[in-house]
């Protein structure tokens, strides 16, 4: 297990006080993984394919993706069609972290191939909760391939 | 014509010809037969004659010798007799042989003339002899001993006796072919007259049914002409040959004169449309019948008029030719009815267009809603807890105290546009229509009342309820607000008791009621019972939002029914609701009175 990399978490949400309480939350849930706060979805391909501000960034995909749905440029359900799209991607779990409760928006989440859809609780002790387990459960629980 | 009046006709024919023919041939036998017997009967008479003759000849010539007188011609005649009188006799015997009293005296004859032949034999012996007296003797003997001429007279008396027998015979049967031809006569007159009444009948029969048919095809031109519908009848080559009034009328043609028009030149026009003419050929041509063609005509009286023409061909009454029977609908009235309605439906389109177009904002709306109102809300709950954090220690009673109702504000804040959001799903998603048990629905509300406050007393009566077509979710919602109601305002009772009843109005609908002795409300306000966010009673009394009731009278309404509500205060309250009775195609029966 030594040898084993440790995985980024990768946090993809526009809106700064959401962000600011998701990174809390994740600094709370102690993980040893590094947690990296991207604005909107072509940032997050950019991320992920290292290009532009990240192509010198350290190679590797991440453990999960928290991804809000509503952002400007690219929305989340355009990421996840695309990482799904890519055969480097398409293996990378996600997760929709959104206030929304649409049923349209869980339904193309859904057949996109998301790996789990939360809905933003209200209430701030549930909040909390939700971004800290999710957080636990991504980096530390839950087993995802090796890198090619 | 019948067979059987031809048969007779014929075999009439038959009789009138063939009778008179074998009636005459049956007359003609008999006069021949007749003129047969009298050729016979005058043969027998000449023979006899004859035989006497010839034997009195010899006689004769003997005499002769006798005096002295004689020669070879006069030797010759003597012996005539005995020469010619026996094939004369055998002739007169041949012709008499059917005949048994003619043969008994040609027998006596034959004897009588033997013997007159064998004394003459004698006579001219006894000459050649030279005895003369002797000669004498005999000659006398002969006329003495052998008379002949009774004899002869008998014969020629019994043919003609006979003759006149057969003579009488034959006028008898004469007699009975003339009375057969009068009968005949009569006969063939019978069946003249029974032919010529016959054909006298049928000629009369035929005359009727022409004149019958005359007006029955009078009549029916009176219906062509007096049908309110274009009729015209034209020929293989388009020429009108009848058009009734309404034709006319509508083409603009006089009606008093008719003269054969060509269709093209009908209606100034109006029948120019090529198209058209082509299909009226092809029914003339080609037997297609012509079937509610549409077709819009500028008619004299200045109309654009819609007309439904059917056209087929059909055989001239006269003639082997054929002829094109056209009728013509006006449908104008029709015609603009319908473009008007699809003026309407257009307007209508329109509408539902700008009606799918708000609620397509309104979910935009709700969307916003959802996501942006809920987000601020989360950073202002969640920001106070930071805060809290930040300050720690240095945090005093007030400030605690604060940040707590900022906390619960947002959180209350947060519930209400979650309820909102639940309202306004409640009008737009579809109706998902199915059988829904609603026993079980109660049940189910019930047992989840019971689980939430499981140390209530409560005596619950649930009748039986009946299977309706609804959606399922929603009808779930009705009775989870409801029962749970009922639940919640009898929470101050030690003791409560909860009643659902069902009953079937008379136009099939049900009507259900949940009935409690809770708290109850004012009926003065029983108008805002079903607002959004409307109360009756504190939040501190009995929590809630106001807005289970408006949901399920949103519920209600979307499946035709509606709900009340009776109450008083502080002896509970009654809510009723009705949901009409429908199939799962979800058309509702209303009974029509």
């Amino acid at each position: 297990m030594m040898n084993r990399h440790i995985r980024t978490i990768l946090l993809v949400e526009d809106s700064m006080a959401d962000a600011e309480m998701s990174l809390d939350a994740l600094r709370e849930a102690n993980l040893a993984n590094p947690v990296v706060h991207l604005q909107d979805g072509v940032e997050c391909m950019d991320w992920l394919q290292c290009r532009g501000d990240w192509a010198k960034r350290e190679l590797g995909n991440p453990a999960v993706v928290l991804l809000d749905i509503k952002m400007p440029r690219m929305d989340g359900l355009e990421v996840l069609k695309r990482m799904r799209a890519d055969d480097s991607l398409r293996r990378i779990p996600v997760v929709i972290l959104s206030s929304s409760r649409e049923e349209s928006d869980l339904a193309r989440s859904w057949d996109l191939g998301v790996n789990a859809y939360v809905m933003k609780p209200v209430d701030v002790d549930q909040f909390f909760n939700a971004v800290r387990t999710l957080g636990q459960f991504w980096a530390v629980l839950n087993q995802a391939p090796d890198y090619e | 014509m019948p067979r059987w009046r031809l048969a007779g006709l014929l075999f009439a024919m038959v009789v009138i010809v063939a009778l008179p023919y074998f009636a005459t041939r049956v007359m003609s036998d008999d006069t021949q037969r007749v003129n047969s017997w009298l050729n016979q009967t005058s043969t027998i008479k000449a023979l006899a004659y004859n035989i006497a003759y010839v034997v009195r000849d010899s006689e004769a010539a003997s005499y002769r010798i006798l005096a002295g007188d004689g020669d070879n011609a006069i030797e010759r005649r003597a012996n005539s007799a005995k020469r010619l009188a026996p094939a004369l006799l055998d002739q007169l015997r041949a012709l008499t042989r059917d005949n048994p009293d003619q043969q008994a005296r040609i027998g006596a004859l034959v004897s009588v003339v033997n013997g007159r032949i064998t004394l003459l034999d004698h006579t001219l012996d006894r000459l050649h002899q030279g005895d003369t007296a002797g000669a004498r003797q005999s000659l006398r003997d002969t006329s003495d001993l052998f008379r002949m001429h009774a004899l002869i007279g008998g014969i020629a008396r019994a043919a003609d006796r006979l003759v006149d027998q057969r003579r009488r015979e034959v006028d008898r049967q004469m007699e009975r072919s003339r009375l057969l031809l009068a009968l005949i006569a009569l006969a063939q007159l019978l069946l003249l007259i029974v032919v010529v009444v016959t054909s006298e009948r049928q000629i009369g029969k035929r005359q009727l049914a022409e004149t019958r048919e005359g007006r029955a095809v009078l009549r029916s031109q009176m219906i062509v002409q007096a049908v309110r519908e274009p009729i015209a009848l034209f020929d293989g080559q388009l020429r009108s040959l009848l058009v009734n009034a309404a034709f006319a009328e509508l083409y603009g043609l006089d009606p008093k004169h008719q003269r054969p028009l060509s269709l093209p030149q009908i209606g100034n026009g109006a029948w120019s449309d090529g198209a058209l003419l082509q299909r009226l050929n092809d029914v003339l041509l080609r037997d297609r019948e012509l079937w509610d063609y549409e077709v819009v005509q500028h008619t004299p009286d200045g109309v654009d008029r819609h007309v439904v023409i059917n056209a087929r061909r059909i055989q001239q009454q006269d003639s082997d030719a054929q002829a094109l029977l056209l009728t013509v609908s006006d449908v104008t009235a029709r015609a603009l009815a319908e473009l008007r309605v699809n003026e309407l439906n257009h307007q209508l389109e329109g509408k539902v267009a700008q009606i799918t177009d708000v609620n397509r904002e309104l979910e935009a709306f709700s969307y916003s809603v959802s996501h942006d109102l809920r987000a601020p809300l989360r950073h202002i709950a969640g920001f106070a807890r930071k805060l809290r954090q930040h300050l720690g220690e240095r945090m005093d009673e007030t400030g605690s105290h604060y940040l707590d109702v900022i906390g619960s504000s947002a959180q209350r804040m947060g519930q209400l546009i979650e309820d909102l959001l639940v309202f306004s799903r409640l009008g737009r998603g579809a109706l998902r229509l199915q059988p829904v048990d609603m026993q079980s629905l109660a049940e189910e509300a019930r047992a989840l009342c019971m689980a939430e406050a499981p140390e209530r007393h409560i005596s619950w009566a649930i009748a039986p309820l009946p299977i309706v077509v609804g959606d399922e979710n929603m009808l779930r919602t009705v009775w989870q607000n409801l029962i749970g109601n009922a639940v919640k305002y009898t929470s101050q009772r030690e003791h409560a008791h909860i009643a659902v009843e069902v009953q079937r109005g008379r136009n099939g609908d049900y009507e259900f009621s949940v009935s409690d002795d809770g708290a109850g409300f004012d009926m003065q306000y029983a108008d805002k019972l079903f607002g959004v966010f409307q109360r009756m009673h504190r939040a501190s009394d009995f929590p809630g939002n106001g807005i289970g009731l408006a949901n399920v009278r949103r519920i209600l309404a979307r499946h035709g029914g509606r709900i009340w509500a009776v109450a008083e205060p502080g002896l509970g309250a009654r809510f009723h609701f009705t949901l009409p009775a429908r199939d799962l195609s979800g058309t509702t029966h209303e009974r029509l009175s």
